[in-house]
Protein backbone atom coordinates (compact mmCIF):
# COMPACT_ATOMS: atom_id res chain seq x y z
CA UNK A 1 0.00 0.00 0.00
CA UNK A 2 2.63 2.42 1.16
CA UNK A 3 4.76 1.37 -1.68
CA UNK A 4 2.09 2.09 -4.05
CA UNK A 5 1.58 5.09 -3.17
CA UNK A 6 5.30 6.89 -3.54
CA UNK A 7 5.47 4.53 -6.53
CA UNK A 8 2.09 6.81 -8.11
CA UNK A 9 3.91 9.82 -6.36
CA UNK A 10 7.25 9.26 -8.41
CA UNK A 11 5.81 8.43 -11.46
CA UNK A 12 3.33 11.76 -11.39
CA UNK A 13 7.37 13.46 -11.20
CA UNK A 14 8.73 11.89 -13.71
CA UNK A 15 6.31 11.98 -16.24
CA UNK A 16 6.24 15.78 -15.31
CA UNK A 17 9.80 16.30 -15.79
CA UNK A 18 9.83 14.18 -18.89
CA UNK A 19 7.22 16.66 -20.75
CA UNK A 20 9.22 19.40 -19.78
CA UNK A 21 12.42 17.78 -21.60
CA UNK A 22 10.49 17.44 -24.36
CA UNK A 23 9.78 21.18 -24.39
CA UNK A 24 12.65 22.09 -23.63
CA UNK A 25 14.50 20.24 -26.61
CA UNK A 26 11.19 20.92 -28.94
CA UNK A 27 11.71 24.41 -28.22
CA UNK A 28 13.40 25.93 -31.11
CA UNK A 29 17.10 27.91 -30.44
CA UNK A 30 17.27 26.29 -27.01
CA UNK A 31 15.99 29.09 -25.40
CA UNK A 32 13.57 27.07 -23.00
CA UNK A 33 16.00 25.93 -20.23
CA UNK A 34 15.32 22.78 -18.88
CA UNK A 35 15.45 20.88 -15.46
CA UNK A 36 19.01 20.42 -15.74
CA UNK A 37 19.79 24.49 -16.53
CA UNK A 38 16.94 25.46 -13.96
CA UNK A 39 18.81 23.73 -10.83
CA UNK A 40 21.91 25.38 -11.93
CA UNK A 41 20.49 28.57 -11.95
CA UNK A 42 18.79 27.61 -8.84
CA UNK A 43 21.86 26.48 -7.15
CA UNK A 44 23.37 30.08 -8.53
CA UNK A 45 20.94 32.25 -6.50
CA UNK A 46 20.85 29.85 -3.18
CA UNK A 47 24.59 30.22 -3.19
CA UNK A 48 24.64 33.63 -3.40
CA UNK A 49 22.48 34.47 -0.81
CA UNK A 50 19.95 36.68 -3.20
CA UNK A 51 17.39 33.99 -2.61
CA UNK A 52 16.78 34.49 1.33
CA UNK A 53 15.58 37.95 1.45
CA UNK A 54 13.41 37.91 -1.62
CA UNK A 55 11.97 34.56 -0.08
CA UNK A 56 11.64 36.27 3.24
CA UNK A 57 9.49 39.40 1.30
CA UNK A 58 7.38 37.41 -0.71
CA UNK A 59 6.58 35.04 2.15
CA UNK A 60 5.97 37.36 4.23
CA UNK A 61 3.62 39.40 2.42
CA UNK A 62 2.30 36.45 1.09
CA UNK A 63 1.11 35.15 4.42
CA UNK A 64 -0.30 39.21 5.48
CA UNK A 65 -2.47 38.80 2.27
CA UNK A 66 -3.40 35.30 3.61
CA UNK A 67 -4.08 36.74 6.85
CA UNK A 68 -6.32 39.33 5.65
CA UNK A 69 -8.38 37.14 3.36
CA UNK A 70 -8.49 34.33 6.01
CA UNK A 71 -10.42 37.35 8.34
CA UNK A 72 -12.47 38.56 5.88
CA UNK A 73 -13.21 35.82 4.09
CA UNK A 74 -14.15 33.71 7.07
CA UNK A 75 -16.35 36.31 8.80
CA UNK A 76 -18.47 36.68 5.29
CA UNK A 77 -18.63 32.66 5.31
CA UNK A 78 -19.52 32.15 8.53
CA UNK A 79 -22.65 35.00 8.46
CA UNK A 80 -23.63 33.26 5.15
CA UNK A 81 -23.67 30.18 6.25
CA UNK A 82 -25.59 30.90 9.55
CA UNK A 83 -28.18 33.03 8.07
CA UNK A 84 -30.63 33.97 4.95
CA UNK A 85 -30.06 37.36 5.17
CA UNK A 86 -26.06 37.09 5.20
CA UNK A 87 -26.50 34.50 2.28
CA UNK A 88 -28.24 37.54 0.62
CA UNK A 89 -25.64 40.44 1.66
CA UNK A 90 -22.57 38.25 0.91
CA UNK A 91 -23.00 36.60 -2.29
CA UNK A 92 -23.31 39.87 -4.74
CA UNK A 93 -19.90 40.78 -3.12
CA UNK A 94 -18.37 37.54 -3.83
CA UNK A 95 -19.71 36.90 -6.91
CA UNK A 96 -18.14 40.54 -7.86
CA UNK A 97 -15.24 39.74 -6.90
CA UNK A 98 -14.78 36.40 -8.01
CA UNK A 99 -14.66 37.84 -11.37
CA UNK A 100 -12.09 40.61 -10.83
CA UNK A 101 -8.81 39.25 -11.49
CA UNK A 102 -5.85 39.77 -9.46
CA UNK A 103 -3.71 41.94 -11.68
CA UNK A 104 -6.08 44.08 -11.78
CA UNK A 105 -6.53 44.25 -7.81
CA UNK A 106 -2.20 45.09 -8.22
CA UNK A 107 -2.83 47.56 -10.62
CA UNK A 108 -5.68 49.51 -8.38
CA UNK A 109 -3.87 48.98 -4.95
CA UNK A 110 -0.57 50.22 -6.88
CA UNK A 111 -2.40 53.34 -8.35
CA UNK A 112 -3.80 54.06 -4.76
CA UNK A 113 -0.37 53.31 -2.43
CA UNK A 114 2.42 53.43 -4.67
CA UNK A 115 5.44 50.97 -4.60
CA UNK A 116 5.49 48.98 -1.09
CA UNK A 117 4.06 46.72 1.25
CA UNK A 118 0.50 47.74 1.42
CA UNK A 119 0.01 47.55 -2.30
CA UNK A 120 0.58 43.88 -3.41
CA UNK A 121 -0.83 42.75 0.36
CA UNK A 122 -4.55 43.92 -0.03
CA UNK A 123 -4.20 43.01 -3.91
CA UNK A 124 -3.78 39.50 -2.54
CA UNK A 125 -5.74 40.22 0.33
CA UNK A 126 -8.77 41.22 -2.00
CA UNK A 127 -8.22 38.32 -4.64
CA UNK A 128 -7.96 35.50 -2.42
CA UNK A 129 -10.87 36.31 0.01
CA UNK A 130 -14.26 35.10 -2.07
CA UNK A 131 -12.66 31.83 -2.15
CA UNK A 132 -12.30 31.23 1.12
CA UNK A 133 -15.46 32.90 2.08
CA UNK A 134 -17.35 30.14 -0.52
CA UNK A 135 -14.99 27.10 1.40
CA UNK A 136 -16.26 28.19 4.89
CA UNK A 137 -19.59 29.02 4.20
CA UNK A 138 -19.89 25.28 2.76
CA UNK A 139 -18.29 24.16 6.20
CA UNK A 140 -20.27 26.15 8.36
CA UNK A 141 -23.88 24.50 6.37
CA UNK A 142 -22.34 20.87 6.39
CA UNK A 143 -22.88 21.47 10.47
CA UNK A 144 -25.27 19.03 11.46
CA UNK A 145 -28.26 20.91 13.00
CA UNK A 146 -29.40 17.68 14.74
CA UNK A 147 -25.95 17.89 16.57
CA UNK A 148 -26.53 21.49 17.47
CA UNK A 149 -29.95 20.42 19.01
CA UNK A 150 -28.12 17.55 20.85
CA UNK A 151 -25.67 19.71 22.08
CA UNK A 152 -28.48 22.39 23.35
CA UNK A 153 -30.63 19.70 24.78
CA UNK A 154 -27.68 18.43 27.28
CA UNK A 155 -26.80 21.93 28.37
CA UNK A 156 -23.46 22.06 27.04
CA UNK A 157 -21.65 25.53 26.70
CA UNK A 158 -20.53 27.61 24.11
CA UNK A 159 -17.50 27.71 24.17
CA UNK A 160 -17.31 23.35 24.60
CA UNK A 161 -20.04 23.45 21.48
CA UNK A 162 -17.40 25.21 20.30
CA UNK A 163 -14.46 23.27 20.39
CA UNK A 164 -16.01 19.81 20.50
CA UNK A 165 -18.60 20.03 17.70
CA UNK A 166 -18.35 23.18 15.70
CA UNK A 167 -14.98 23.21 14.47
CA UNK A 168 -14.50 19.25 14.01
CA UNK A 169 -17.77 19.73 11.75
CA UNK A 170 -15.67 22.67 9.92
CA UNK A 171 -12.21 21.39 9.84
CA UNK A 172 -12.02 19.47 6.54
CA UNK A 173 -13.41 23.03 4.59
CA UNK A 174 -10.82 24.82 7.13
CA UNK A 175 -8.40 22.90 5.76
CA UNK A 176 -9.18 23.38 1.87
CA UNK A 177 -9.77 26.85 3.14
CA UNK A 178 -6.03 27.56 4.14
CA UNK A 179 -4.36 25.06 1.33
CA UNK A 180 -6.41 26.64 -1.53
CA UNK A 181 -6.21 30.04 0.22
CA UNK A 182 -2.28 30.14 0.35
CA UNK A 183 -1.85 28.60 -2.95
CA UNK A 184 -3.70 31.40 -4.69
CA UNK A 185 -2.19 33.86 -2.40
CA UNK A 186 1.55 33.20 -3.36
CA UNK A 187 0.20 33.52 -6.91
CA UNK A 188 -1.75 36.83 -6.78
CA UNK A 189 1.52 38.25 -4.38
CA UNK A 190 4.14 36.70 -7.11
CA UNK A 191 1.94 38.63 -9.35
CA UNK A 192 1.23 41.72 -7.70
CA UNK A 193 4.74 42.00 -7.02
CA UNK A 194 5.79 42.63 -11.30
CA UNK A 195 4.80 46.17 -10.75
CA UNK A 196 3.18 47.18 -6.94
CA UNK A 197 7.02 46.14 -5.85
CA UNK A 198 11.13 45.81 -6.16
CA UNK A 199 11.48 42.96 -3.90
CA UNK A 200 10.37 39.70 -4.29
CA UNK A 201 10.23 35.32 -5.85
CA UNK A 202 8.01 37.31 -8.59
CA UNK A 203 9.71 40.49 -8.85
CA UNK A 204 13.05 39.02 -9.25
CA UNK A 205 11.51 36.20 -12.05
CA UNK A 206 10.01 39.00 -14.49
CA UNK A 207 13.21 41.18 -13.78
CA UNK A 208 15.56 38.37 -15.05
CA UNK A 209 13.09 37.54 -17.66
CA UNK A 210 13.20 41.20 -19.23
CA UNK A 211 17.37 40.20 -19.42
CA UNK A 212 16.64 37.11 -21.24
CA UNK A 213 17.83 34.82 -18.37
CA UNK A 214 15.27 32.84 -18.80
CA UNK A 215 17.21 29.71 -16.47
CA UNK A 216 17.37 32.29 -13.65
CA UNK A 217 13.60 33.56 -14.06
CA UNK A 218 12.84 29.73 -13.83
CA UNK A 219 15.00 29.00 -11.20
CA UNK A 220 13.08 31.53 -9.13
CA UNK A 221 10.30 29.91 -9.64
CA UNK A 222 11.74 26.58 -8.87
CA UNK A 223 12.97 27.52 -5.66
CA UNK A 224 9.20 28.28 -4.50
CA UNK A 225 7.52 25.03 -5.45
CA UNK A 226 10.39 23.73 -3.50
CA UNK A 227 9.74 26.00 -0.52
CA UNK A 228 6.07 25.03 -1.04
CA UNK A 229 6.26 20.96 -0.79
CA UNK A 230 8.09 21.16 1.95
CA UNK A 231 5.32 23.26 3.78
CA UNK A 232 2.64 21.10 2.42
CA UNK A 233 4.56 17.88 3.49
CA UNK A 234 5.66 19.68 6.77
CA UNK A 235 3.03 20.97 8.71
CA UNK A 236 -0.37 20.92 6.92
CA UNK A 237 -0.37 17.10 5.59
CA UNK A 238 0.83 16.12 9.53
CA UNK A 239 -1.70 18.57 11.34
CA UNK A 240 -4.24 17.22 9.00
CA UNK A 241 -3.44 13.66 9.93
CA UNK A 242 -3.35 14.38 13.45
CA UNK A 243 -6.80 15.95 13.13
CA UNK A 244 -8.26 13.34 11.22
CA UNK A 245 -6.87 10.97 12.97
CA UNK A 246 -10.51 9.48 14.03
CA UNK A 247 -11.35 8.99 10.00
CA UNK A 248 -8.29 6.54 9.76
CA UNK A 249 -8.73 4.74 12.54
CA UNK A 250 -13.02 4.49 11.76
CA UNK A 251 -12.30 3.10 8.29
CA UNK A 252 -13.44 6.56 6.84
CA UNK A 253 -10.96 5.81 3.91
CA UNK A 254 -7.43 7.34 3.40
CA UNK A 255 -7.04 10.87 3.00
CA UNK B 1 -46.59 12.15 47.78
CA UNK B 2 -45.94 11.90 43.83
CA UNK B 3 -43.26 9.69 44.60
CA UNK B 4 -45.63 6.83 46.06
CA UNK B 5 -46.25 4.98 42.71
CA UNK B 6 -42.85 4.52 41.67
CA UNK B 7 -41.57 3.68 45.42
CA UNK B 8 -43.69 0.27 45.04
CA UNK B 9 -42.45 -0.44 41.82
CA UNK B 10 -38.22 -0.26 42.14
CA UNK B 11 -38.46 -1.11 45.50
CA UNK B 12 -36.18 -4.23 44.05
CA UNK B 13 -32.56 -3.85 43.30
CA UNK B 14 -32.23 -0.56 42.18
CA UNK B 15 -29.66 0.84 43.97
CA UNK B 16 -26.89 -1.76 42.68
CA UNK B 17 -27.26 -1.57 39.38
CA UNK B 18 -24.05 -2.26 38.04
CA UNK B 19 -22.30 -0.11 40.83
CA UNK B 20 -23.86 3.06 39.43
CA UNK B 21 -24.92 5.01 41.95
CA UNK B 22 -28.24 7.43 41.42
CA UNK B 23 -31.03 9.30 42.63
CA UNK B 24 -32.80 6.95 45.36
CA UNK B 25 -35.90 8.94 45.34
CA UNK B 26 -37.57 8.56 41.92
CA UNK B 27 -38.89 12.97 41.55
CA UNK B 28 -39.52 13.42 38.23
CA UNK B 29 -43.24 13.96 38.05
CA UNK B 30 -44.20 16.43 34.70
CA UNK B 31 -47.26 18.69 35.09
CA UNK B 32 -48.14 20.31 31.53
CA UNK B 33 -50.66 23.08 31.36
CA UNK B 34 -52.71 25.00 28.89
CA UNK B 35 -50.21 24.39 26.04
CA UNK B 36 -50.15 26.21 23.01
CA UNK B 37 -47.84 26.31 20.34
CA UNK B 38 -48.03 27.95 17.07
CA UNK B 39 -45.60 28.39 14.25
CA UNK B 40 -45.19 31.74 12.29
CA UNK B 41 -44.70 30.19 8.74
CA UNK B 42 -44.39 31.68 5.62
CA UNK B 43 -47.93 30.75 4.79
CA UNK B 44 -49.27 32.47 7.46
CA UNK B 45 -49.77 30.68 11.08
CA UNK B 46 -50.05 27.00 11.90
CA UNK B 47 -51.37 26.22 15.17
CA UNK B 48 -50.07 22.45 16.06
CA UNK B 49 -51.87 21.90 19.47
CA UNK B 50 -54.37 23.88 21.34
CA UNK B 51 -55.18 24.38 25.62
CA UNK B 52 -52.94 20.98 25.91
CA UNK B 53 -52.73 19.51 29.52
CA UNK B 54 -51.85 16.44 31.24
CA UNK B 55 -49.57 15.10 34.13
CA UNK B 56 -47.54 12.77 34.46
CA UNK B 57 -46.63 10.15 37.56
CA UNK B 58 -43.16 9.82 39.19
CA UNK B 59 -41.47 6.69 37.82
CA UNK B 60 -43.97 5.70 35.03
CA UNK B 61 -44.02 5.16 31.43
CA UNK B 62 -45.92 7.28 29.45
CA UNK B 63 -45.83 7.22 25.40
CA UNK B 64 -47.43 9.79 23.51
CA UNK B 65 -48.53 8.71 19.83
CA UNK B 66 -50.18 10.60 17.13
CA UNK B 67 -49.76 10.69 13.20
CA UNK B 68 -46.65 12.05 11.14
CA UNK B 69 -47.32 15.58 11.50
CA UNK B 70 -49.64 15.68 14.63
CA UNK B 71 -47.20 17.65 16.81
CA UNK B 72 -45.00 14.42 19.12
CA UNK B 73 -41.60 16.47 18.85
CA UNK B 74 -42.77 19.48 19.19
CA UNK B 75 -44.62 18.87 22.41
CA UNK B 76 -41.24 17.15 23.50
CA UNK B 77 -39.14 19.92 22.56
CA UNK B 78 -41.51 22.46 24.88
CA UNK B 79 -41.03 19.74 27.54
CA UNK B 80 -37.26 19.70 27.03
CA UNK B 81 -37.06 23.82 26.87
CA UNK B 82 -35.91 23.26 23.15
CA UNK B 83 -38.87 25.32 22.12
CA UNK B 84 -40.56 27.76 23.50
CA UNK B 85 -44.46 27.28 23.91
CA UNK B 86 -46.96 30.01 22.78
CA UNK B 87 -48.89 29.75 25.80
CA UNK B 88 -49.30 27.73 28.82
CA UNK B 89 -46.23 26.00 31.27
CA UNK B 90 -44.37 22.56 32.12
CA UNK B 91 -43.73 22.12 35.30
CA UNK B 92 -41.69 19.30 37.14
CA UNK B 93 -41.29 17.92 40.30
CA UNK B 94 -37.24 17.24 41.12
CA UNK B 95 -35.64 16.12 44.02
CA UNK B 96 -34.82 19.23 44.76
CA UNK B 97 -35.92 22.46 44.32
CA UNK B 98 -37.96 21.25 41.59
CA UNK B 99 -35.64 21.47 39.47
CA UNK B 100 -34.84 18.38 37.46
CA UNK B 101 -32.44 16.74 34.80
CA UNK B 102 -33.99 15.56 31.42
CA UNK B 103 -31.79 12.78 29.48
CA UNK B 104 -32.82 13.06 25.29
CA UNK B 105 -32.74 9.92 22.52
CA UNK B 106 -33.46 10.95 19.56
CA UNK B 107 -34.71 9.24 16.06
CA UNK B 108 -30.65 9.02 15.26
CA UNK B 109 -27.96 8.65 17.68
CA UNK B 110 -26.91 12.09 17.18
CA UNK B 111 -23.14 10.87 17.98
CA UNK B 112 -20.03 13.37 17.69
CA UNK B 113 -18.75 11.34 14.74
CA UNK B 114 -15.24 12.17 15.40
CA UNK B 115 -15.58 10.93 19.41
CA UNK B 116 -15.31 7.20 20.30
CA UNK B 117 -18.55 6.01 23.01
CA UNK B 118 -16.70 6.96 25.91
CA UNK B 119 -15.73 10.47 25.12
CA UNK B 120 -19.29 10.79 23.32
CA UNK B 121 -20.79 10.31 27.10
CA UNK B 122 -17.71 12.69 28.10
CA UNK B 123 -19.21 15.20 26.28
CA UNK B 124 -22.04 15.40 28.24
CA UNK B 125 -20.40 16.00 31.56
CA UNK B 126 -19.56 18.89 31.50
CA UNK B 127 -20.63 20.52 34.58
CA UNK B 128 -20.42 17.10 36.51
CA UNK B 129 -16.93 17.22 38.30
CA UNK B 130 -17.59 13.33 39.27
CA UNK B 131 -17.52 12.42 36.23
CA UNK B 132 -14.75 9.50 34.87
CA UNK B 133 -14.52 7.19 32.61
CA UNK B 134 -15.59 4.08 35.09
CA UNK B 135 -18.79 5.90 35.10
CA UNK B 136 -18.92 6.04 31.11
CA UNK B 137 -17.69 2.36 31.39
CA UNK B 138 -20.69 1.20 33.73
CA UNK B 139 -23.44 3.03 31.79
CA UNK B 140 -21.80 1.41 28.36
CA UNK B 141 -21.77 -2.59 30.40
CA UNK B 142 -25.68 -1.92 31.08
CA UNK B 143 -26.61 -1.74 28.12
CA UNK B 144 -24.25 -5.06 26.73
CA UNK B 145 -21.66 -2.53 25.18
CA UNK B 146 -18.65 -3.45 27.06
CA UNK B 147 -16.32 -4.30 24.19
CA UNK B 148 -17.01 -0.93 22.41
CA UNK B 149 -15.46 1.40 25.12
CA UNK B 150 -13.09 3.45 22.44
CA UNK B 151 -14.68 2.58 18.92
CA UNK B 152 -16.18 5.19 16.89
CA UNK B 153 -19.82 5.68 15.84
CA UNK B 154 -18.90 4.60 12.40
CA UNK B 155 -17.23 1.36 14.32
CA UNK B 156 -20.97 0.14 15.10
CA UNK B 157 -23.98 -1.09 14.03
CA UNK B 158 -27.32 1.07 14.02
CA UNK B 159 -28.41 -0.95 16.97
CA UNK B 160 -25.20 -0.53 19.29
CA UNK B 161 -25.14 2.95 17.89
CA UNK B 162 -28.94 3.77 19.60
CA UNK B 163 -27.48 1.92 22.44
CA UNK B 164 -24.55 4.11 22.86
CA UNK B 165 -27.14 7.29 22.50
CA UNK B 166 -29.17 5.41 25.27
CA UNK B 167 -26.43 5.22 27.15
CA UNK B 168 -25.42 8.95 27.01
CA UNK B 169 -28.63 9.96 28.03
CA UNK B 170 -28.75 7.50 31.10
CA UNK B 171 -25.16 8.81 32.34
CA UNK B 172 -26.53 12.10 33.38
CA UNK B 173 -28.78 10.29 35.84
CA UNK B 174 -32.05 12.25 34.35
CA UNK B 175 -35.19 11.71 36.65
CA UNK B 176 -36.90 11.78 33.22
CA UNK B 177 -35.98 10.18 29.95
CA UNK B 178 -37.32 11.87 26.74
CA UNK B 179 -37.46 9.10 23.92
CA UNK B 180 -38.19 10.66 20.42
CA UNK B 181 -39.32 7.63 18.25
CA UNK B 182 -35.55 6.39 19.32
CA UNK B 183 -36.42 2.59 17.35
CA UNK B 184 -37.95 3.47 14.54
CA UNK B 185 -34.50 3.81 12.34
CA UNK B 186 -33.48 0.17 13.31
CA UNK B 187 -34.57 -3.47 12.13
CA UNK B 188 -37.59 -5.09 14.27
CA UNK B 189 -35.57 -7.69 15.40
CA UNK B 190 -33.10 -4.42 16.74
CA UNK B 191 -35.80 -2.76 17.83
CA UNK B 192 -37.63 -5.38 19.91
CA UNK B 193 -34.46 -5.97 21.86
CA UNK B 194 -33.87 -2.61 22.92
CA UNK B 195 -37.44 -2.29 23.81
CA UNK B 196 -36.32 -5.06 25.75
CA UNK B 197 -33.70 -3.37 27.66
CA UNK B 198 -35.29 -0.84 27.69
CA UNK B 199 -37.70 -1.91 29.83
CA UNK B 200 -35.44 -3.41 32.11
CA UNK B 201 -33.29 -0.66 32.60
CA UNK B 202 -36.54 1.58 33.63
CA UNK B 203 -37.51 -1.68 36.25
CA UNK B 204 -33.93 -1.45 37.37
CA UNK B 205 -33.82 2.75 37.66
CA UNK B 206 -36.75 3.44 38.16
CA UNK B 207 -37.18 6.42 35.67
CA UNK B 208 -39.99 8.62 34.55
CA UNK B 209 -40.23 7.96 30.74
CA UNK B 210 -41.90 10.08 28.22
CA UNK B 211 -41.47 8.24 25.01
CA UNK B 212 -42.81 9.40 21.46
CA UNK B 213 -43.97 6.81 18.69
CA UNK B 214 -46.03 6.20 16.11
CA UNK B 215 -46.12 1.99 16.17
CA UNK B 216 -49.35 1.55 18.34
CA UNK B 217 -47.75 -2.01 19.26
CA UNK B 218 -44.82 -0.35 20.70
CA UNK B 219 -46.54 1.97 22.68
CA UNK B 220 -48.62 -0.94 24.14
CA UNK B 221 -45.56 -3.29 24.60
CA UNK B 222 -43.75 -0.26 26.33
CA UNK B 223 -46.39 2.04 28.33
CA UNK B 224 -47.83 2.63 31.45
CA UNK B 225 -50.51 4.74 29.60
CA UNK B 226 -50.95 6.09 26.10
CA UNK B 227 -51.88 9.70 25.22
CA UNK B 228 -53.09 9.99 22.10
CA UNK B 229 -52.55 13.36 19.86
CA UNK B 230 -54.71 14.45 16.98
CA UNK B 231 -56.13 17.25 15.52
CA UNK B 232 -54.32 19.81 17.80
CA UNK B 233 -55.31 18.35 21.68
CA UNK B 234 -54.67 14.86 23.67
CA UNK B 235 -58.14 13.35 22.40
CA UNK B 236 -57.43 10.26 24.26
CA UNK B 237 -55.60 9.42 27.55
CA UNK B 238 -56.14 5.12 27.90
CA UNK B 239 -54.52 3.12 30.40
CA UNK B 240 -52.05 0.09 29.79
CA UNK B 241 -52.95 -2.34 32.43
CA UNK B 242 -51.34 -5.88 30.62
CA UNK B 243 -48.52 -7.57 33.24
CA UNK B 244 -44.63 -7.25 32.00
CA UNK B 245 -43.08 -9.31 30.55
CA UNK B 246 -45.62 -8.48 27.55
CA UNK B 247 -46.02 -10.67 24.58
CA UNK B 248 -47.08 -9.33 22.01
CA UNK B 249 -48.76 -12.41 20.43
CA UNK B 250 -50.59 -13.05 23.54
CA UNK B 251 -54.67 -13.08 23.28
CA UNK B 252 -54.90 -10.15 25.92
CA UNK B 253 -52.34 -8.01 24.38
CA UNK B 254 -54.25 -8.45 21.02
CA UNK B 255 -57.52 -7.88 22.62
CA UNK B 256 -55.68 -4.11 24.28
CA UNK B 257 -54.21 -3.51 20.64
CA UNK B 258 -57.23 -3.57 18.87
CA UNK B 259 -58.77 -1.28 21.63
CA UNK B 260 -56.36 1.07 21.29
CA UNK B 261 -56.73 0.97 16.91
CA UNK B 262 -60.14 1.75 17.59
CA UNK B 263 -60.08 4.93 19.90
CA UNK B 264 -57.18 5.81 18.00
CA UNK B 265 -58.97 6.09 14.48
CA UNK B 266 -62.11 7.70 16.62
CA UNK B 267 -60.51 11.05 15.22
CA UNK B 268 -60.97 10.08 11.34
N1 LIG C 1 -39.88 25.04 13.27
C1 LIG C 1 -41.10 24.90 12.70
N2 LIG C 1 -41.65 25.91 12.00
C2 LIG C 1 -42.86 25.78 11.44
N3 LIG C 1 -43.62 24.69 11.53
C3 LIG C 1 -43.13 23.64 12.21
C4 LIG C 1 -41.84 23.69 12.83
N4 LIG C 1 -41.61 22.50 13.45
C5 LIG C 1 -42.71 21.76 13.22
N5 LIG C 1 -43.62 22.43 12.48
C6 LIG C 1 -44.94 21.92 12.06
O1 LIG C 1 -45.60 21.47 13.21
C7 LIG C 1 -46.29 20.27 12.93
C8 LIG C 1 -45.90 19.20 13.93
O2 LIG C 1 -44.55 18.81 13.70
P1 LIG C 1 -43.85 17.70 14.58
O3 LIG C 1 -42.46 17.56 14.11
O4 LIG C 1 -44.06 18.01 16.00
O5 LIG C 1 -44.68 16.40 14.19
P2 LIG C 1 -44.49 14.90 14.67
O6 LIG C 1 -45.77 14.48 15.28
O7 LIG C 1 -43.27 14.75 15.49
O8 LIG C 1 -44.30 14.14 13.30
P3 LIG C 1 -43.36 12.87 12.94
O9 LIG C 1 -44.11 11.66 13.40
O10 LIG C 1 -43.32 12.91 11.44
O11 LIG C 1 -42.07 13.06 13.58
C9 LIG C 1 -46.00 19.91 11.49
O12 LIG C 1 -47.10 20.27 10.70
C10 LIG C 1 -44.79 20.75 11.14
O13 LIG C 1 -44.87 21.14 9.80
MG1 LIG D 1 -41.34 13.81 15.23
Amino acid sequence: MVGDKWAARIFGVVIGLAAWWIVTVLFPRGLFPGPVATVNASWEIIASGVVWTHMQATFFRTFLGFIGAFLVGAALGIIMGINNFGEHFSTPIIVIALSIPGIAWAAITTIIFGFGVAAPVLATAVTVFPYISLRIWKGVENIDPNLLRMSRSFDISRSRLLRRMILPSVAPALFTAIRFGLAISWKVETQAEIFASNTGVGYRAIEAFSRYQYDTAMAWAAVFVVVVFILEMGILRPLERKVFAYREEADFGVL
Amino acid sequence: MVFVASETRQATDADDVAGVSHGTSAAGAIHVRNLTKVFDTEEGTETVFEDVSFDIEPGSFVTLIGRSGSGKSTMLNIISNVLEPTAGTVEFEGTQNDEVTLGHVFQSPRLLPWNTCVQNIEYVHENNPEYTRDLAEEYMDLVGLTEHYDKYPSQLSGGQRQRVGITRALSIDPEILIMDEPFSNLDEITAEALREELIDIWQKLGKTVFFVTHDITEAIELSDRILMLGDGRIFDDMSIDLERPRDVDSEEFLKVRQDAINRFHAIT
